[in-house]
């Protein structure tokens, strides 16, 4: 397990690759079900799909233990620790923690806990400041909801008064 | 204290005068202070949201109480998800209402996979209608309608959702034309663009649109005119469409061609798709459950805007030369899908089905 | 037609109008700077109000909103990364990465400077083509059509850079993406189960805040700091950017031309707009070592295109009546409100309402990009404001936003699913555009291969349209390597450091 983690950052591409070529022959094989007209596309683009991630493999196979080299296309730049990786894990934890909000309470209250919660327990900012940008974010998306007449998702709250 | 038994005295005497069914105090109040949503499951801009946004705009001013009213786009698998909202999550009580287009109508009366839309729950609060032209291009090398078993060439027909050109189809399907159809169109205008372009052979469009876009190409040389759709009335015969009197209508062309007039399955199918697509190019519904004030409330609302003469001008442009269906008239509508039969549905569905593929509910 | 021309300039001058051209320029700017909201959010706001108003100041009001978004919509995408709107995502290719260096107020100076040329140079084509829009419109069929999105997709070979295997294969993978839901030529849903939001397939919204805006967002929150480096300074220098794009007269002439053309072609969509011009542009750049490090060619081209095409999708839509986006689809409803019927007629009738149209469009655009330019200072210092303290305005807005795409659930499992899957491209090395590109044409690809064939069986190979299409793919994807060669033989190190 020790040895395995750093192996999966480095090698993060061999099993992301496999995961497409997964996704490949699953729309390959989903398809046959389909009428000529729906099927045909599919078909000769999963096909390519499979054969593209193959030679891939093949690719990556052929150049292993050797970093991948950077160019102008968006190779991070950041580093590629396990570490990392932990930290990227909790932030997108952090993006479901506010969905899982917004349907609890609704946009507004959400938004201002929003702001506490990954201030304070997060950052541990000081509280002026969190207070502060907390009653500044509601009432940017009040008025953005009133002008815009943007529509929210009814939250769990609503539902109950 | 004292409120509350005046409040109760009255109540009683409302109860008991609209027990005896004399004067209802009710409608009046109904919907005051209350607002009305309507769900358009289009996106905006096209002809059914324009017709929805209108209706919004000037039924407030007129339903007693003038409730507030919000037209709003729910957008999403063309059509469905408004249309199952309105179906299945909003409160049966008069306060959300649905612009629907004739081709979603016909869409729930065949019921399309997916489109959980029971129309015989529901019943029309006001509508509007729209007729249909059939053109063909010259190349096909005919100069007049008769002629159209004569017509050469790849008579390629521009395919968009079937069921959304389902008019067109079936009065093909009458004549027992051997056609292309070419699929993949994302609209009628697409199809239009490619009519001009040389690329179909046959297109369909609606009456306005064949003025404003097709007459054009027929002066230019390029196109004839074929049939109108034309309307049917309550008995079933047909009739020439407002907006293009001079046109024959399809079911005209047929007795023209064969020396009779047309019958059979396809008759009966096309006297059942007709009106309800026609007739509903733009319809409002009301869930057919909600409190009988509510309903009287919104019948007044309509008598009165459709008098008003800001509402007039304004629709003028938006209608194209129809007229308006409210009142009594609204009745037509459930009356065309009743007396349709279950085997006249069973033959649509086959026909779209085998044809193109569609699915439908079972 | 020149005294049609002055009429328009003083129909429009009144104060009414003018208060509406305004009105619909700040309202373009505010939807336009809000990730997720685009034009057709802001029109379709003020669509109630047009019932009953002067034709003249509605129309003022609706081109306002379309002329301004595609310039705001350049804030995030330089600032932050991520795409204000649809129009302007590969903008975030080379404007983020300036923005991180500290260049950002020059990137965004770059920019507007930009998009008021090509907004002007569109609102000019529109004037000029006029008369021959028609034809030039019918001679694209479905066979044209298709070969046009093989040409989009063949600037994925480009844009993959030293990885053409996994560039071609995410690619392929957007491809596959886009045929989820309703299967554009059968009356067939794919891979959608019962599950009915799935009918109309993805939303290219969220794929992109999926893709572009959530990784970022996570990147900088694990990382720590600003956005910006410190070490390179503070972020003054708008002015240069101005400079930078007057410097490239030929690359903002040449990419608005081509904004103009592809929006002027009714069914291509105007999505795939900017990045057919990034990767036009990276294509026949000599050094191309800078691009997606900040090189400003790389903010010029798209942006100078997605102001122009505003003039050329506006032109299928006055003459033919079909909307060229989604937004202009609005923009017809509107003119049936005003009782206007769109076709050739408008030409010989209506003139004054066409240039009403014209200048509309000319004056939103110079007001949108002054407003965006005096605003460009202050709001490029946020970058060097700690992360931590704009993320969870950043994250609440890109959420909320993405939420009105259909009001349900699922755009925001799938925003965080679309997320992850960009955040995981990233660290892989497997390029992302390539996958947006893919997409975005799936589905045009499909349809008009099948158009093609069932209107004219193998005979379109031969049109003379195709030809021409299919010999320019091929001279740019050969220009394209010839340059790549002869600058990797110049500078034999390649552009590493």
């Amino acid at each position: 397990m020790r040895r395995l983690l750093p192996w999966l950052t480095h090698h993060l591409q061999t099993p992301f690759v496999v995961l497409i070529l997964g996704v490949m022959v699953y729309v390959l094989w989903q398809s046959q079900s389909f009428s000529l007209g729906a099927r045909l596309f599919p078909q000769v683009v999963a096909s390519a799909g499979i054969l593209l991630a193959l030679a891939e493999l093949l690719r990556q196979f052929l150049r292993r233990g050797a970093r991948e080299e950077q160019d102008f296309t968006d190779l991070a730049s950041e580093e590629d620790s396990v570490a990392y990786y932990g930290r990227g894990m909790l932030f997108f934890g952090w993006l479901v923690v506010f969905v899982v909000l917004l349907f609890l309470v609704g946009p507004i209250i959400a938004a201002g806990m929003y702001v506490l919660l990954l201030l304070t327990v997060q950052f541990r900012s000081p509280w002026r400041v969190v207070v502060a940008l907390s009653l500044g974010l509601m009432a940017l998306i009040w008025v953005l909801g009133v002008v815009l007449q943007l529509r929210w998702p009814a939250s769990l709250l609503s539902g109950l008064i | 204290m004292k409120k509350w038994v005046k409040g109760l005295c009255v109540g009683m005497v409302a109860l008991s005068l609209s027990a005896i069914g004399s004067v209802q105090a009710s409608p009046e109040t109904y919907y005051a202070g209350k607002s009305i949503r309507i769900v358009i499951p289009f996106s905006p801009g096209g002809g059914t949201d324009t017709f929805g946004r209108l209706i919004g705009q000037y039924l407030g001013k007129h339903v007693p109480g003038s409730p507030t009213v919000i037209s709003e786009n729910v957008t999403g698998a063309g059509g469905l998800l408004g249309s199952n909202e309105f179906a299945e999550r909003v409160a049966h009580d008069g306060t959300t209402l649905l612009t629907a287009s004739g081709h979603l109508n016909l869409r729930a009366f065949l019921g399309l996979r997916g489109l959980r839309l029971d129309l015989n729950a529901l019943e029309p609060v006001v509508a509007a209608p729209m007729g249909h032209v059939t053109a063909i291009a010259t190349r096909a090398g005919i100069d007049k309608p008769e002629d159209l078993a004569q017509a050469k060439g790849r008579l390629t027909k521009g395919i968009t959702d079937p069921i959304g050109l389902l008019e067109s189809l079936i009065a093909l399907e009458m004549f027992d034309l051997n056609y292309r159809p070419v699929p993949g169109y994302s609209g009628r205008g697409d199809t239009r663009i490619a009519f001009e372009r040389g690329e179909l052979m046959i297109n369909t469009q609606s009456t306005p649109a064949y003025l404003s876009r097709v007459v054009p190409l027929i002066e230019e040389g390029k196109a004839m005119p074929l049939f109108a759709i034309g309307f049917i009335d309550a008995d079933g015969n047909p009739v020439r469409d407002p907006a293009v009197p001079d046109m024959i209508t399809a079911p005209e062309l047929y007795e023209r061609i064969h020396g009779e007039k047309p019958s059979g399955m396809v008759w009966e199918a096309f006297k059942a798709v007709v009106p309800l697509v026609q007739n509903t190019r733009g319809t409002l519904w009301m869930h057919g459950d909600i409190p009988d004030d509510a309903k009287e409330a919104l019948r007044i609302g309509v008598e009165r805007m459709v008098a008003d003469p800001e509402f007039i001008a304004a629709s003028e442009r938006i209608l194209e030369g129809y007229e308006i269906i409210h009142g009594d008239d609204l009745g037509q509508i459930k009356d065309s899908m009743a007396a349709a039969s279950p085997e006249v549905i069973a033959f649509l569905r086959e026909m779209l089905s085998t044809r193109f593929g569609t699915q439908f509910e079972d | 037609m020149l005294e049609a021309l002055i009429n328009a300039l003083w129909i429009l001058l009144d104060p009414f109008r003018m208060g509406m051209l305004f009105a619909g320029v700040a309202i373009g700017i505010l939807v336009g700077i809000l990730p997720g909201l685009g034009g057709l959010m802001g029109m379709a706001l003020v669509l109630p109000f047009l019932f009953g108003m002067d034709p003249y100041a509605g129309i003022a009001l609706l081109i306002g909103i379309a002329a301004a978004v595609p310039s705001a919509d350049t804030f995030p995408s330089v600032l932050m990364g991520i795409p204000g709107s649809s129009g302007s995502q590969a903008t975030v290719m080379d404007g983020y990465p300036m923005a991180r260096k500290g260049e950002a107020a020059r990137a965004l100076g770059a920019a507007f400077a930009a998009s008021m040329i090509g907004g002007l140079l569109g609102a000019l084509a529109l004037t000029a083509v006029v008369p021959f829009a028609r034809p030039i419109i019918l001679a694209f069929g479905s066979p044209e059509l298709f070969m046009l999105t093989l040409l989009g997709l063949s600037m994925v070979g480009v844009l993959s850079g030293n990885r053409p295997i996994k560039g071609i294969l995410a690619a392929v993978f957007g491809l596959v993406l886009g045929t989820v839901g309703g299967a554009p030529v059968a009356a067939e849903y794919r891979f959608a189960g019962d599950f009915l939001y799935l009918y109309d397939g993805f939303s290219l919204v969220i794929l992109a805040l999926g893709l572009f805006a959530l990784p970022e967002i996570v990147d900088l929150l694990a990382r720590g700091g600003a956005i910006a480096d410190k070490k390179h300074g503070l972020g003054s220098g708008w002015m240069r950017g101005v400079r930078d794009t007057l410097n490239h007269k030929w690359l903002v002439f040449r990419h608005s031309v081509i904004g103009v053309f592809i929006g002027f072609i009714p069914g291509m969509g105007s999505s795939i707009i900017d990045w057919v011009n990034y990767g036009i542009v990276v294509q026949t750049s000599k050094d191309k070592s800078q691009f997606g490090k900040g090189d400003v060619r790389g903010v010029i081209a798209p942006e100078s295109a997605n102001n122009a095409k505003e003039g050329g999708v506006l032109m299928p839509t006055l003459l033919f009546g079909v909307p060229g986006s989604s937004a202009m689809a609005l923009f017809l409803g509107a003119l049936m409100i005003f009782g206007i019927e769109p076709g050739p007629q408008l030409l010989t009738r209506e003139l004054d309402l066409v240039f009403v149209i014209i200048w509309s469009l000319a004056l939103a655009n110079i007001f949108g990009t002054l407003i965006c330019l005096l605003l460009s200072k202050p709001i490029a210092r946020l970058t060097f404001v700690p992360f931590h303290y704009l993320a969870p305005f950043i994250i609440v807005i890109v959420m909320l936003g993405a939420w009105q795409e259909t009001r349900h659930w699922a755009d925001l499992v799938f925003l965080l699913a679309f997320g992850v899957l960009g955040w995981v491209m990233k660290r892989t090395g497997m390029p992302r555009p390539p996958l947006l590109i893919g997409f975005i044409l799936s589905t045009l690809a499909e349809r008009y291969l099948w158009m093609s064939y069932n209107l004219y069986d193998w005979e379109w190979l031969y049109r003379p349209g195709v030809l021409i299409i299919a010999a320019l793919s091929i001279v740019l994807m050969v220009a394209g390597a010839r340059i790549k060669r002869s600058a990797q033989q110049s500078v034999p190190d390649g552009g590493e450091s």
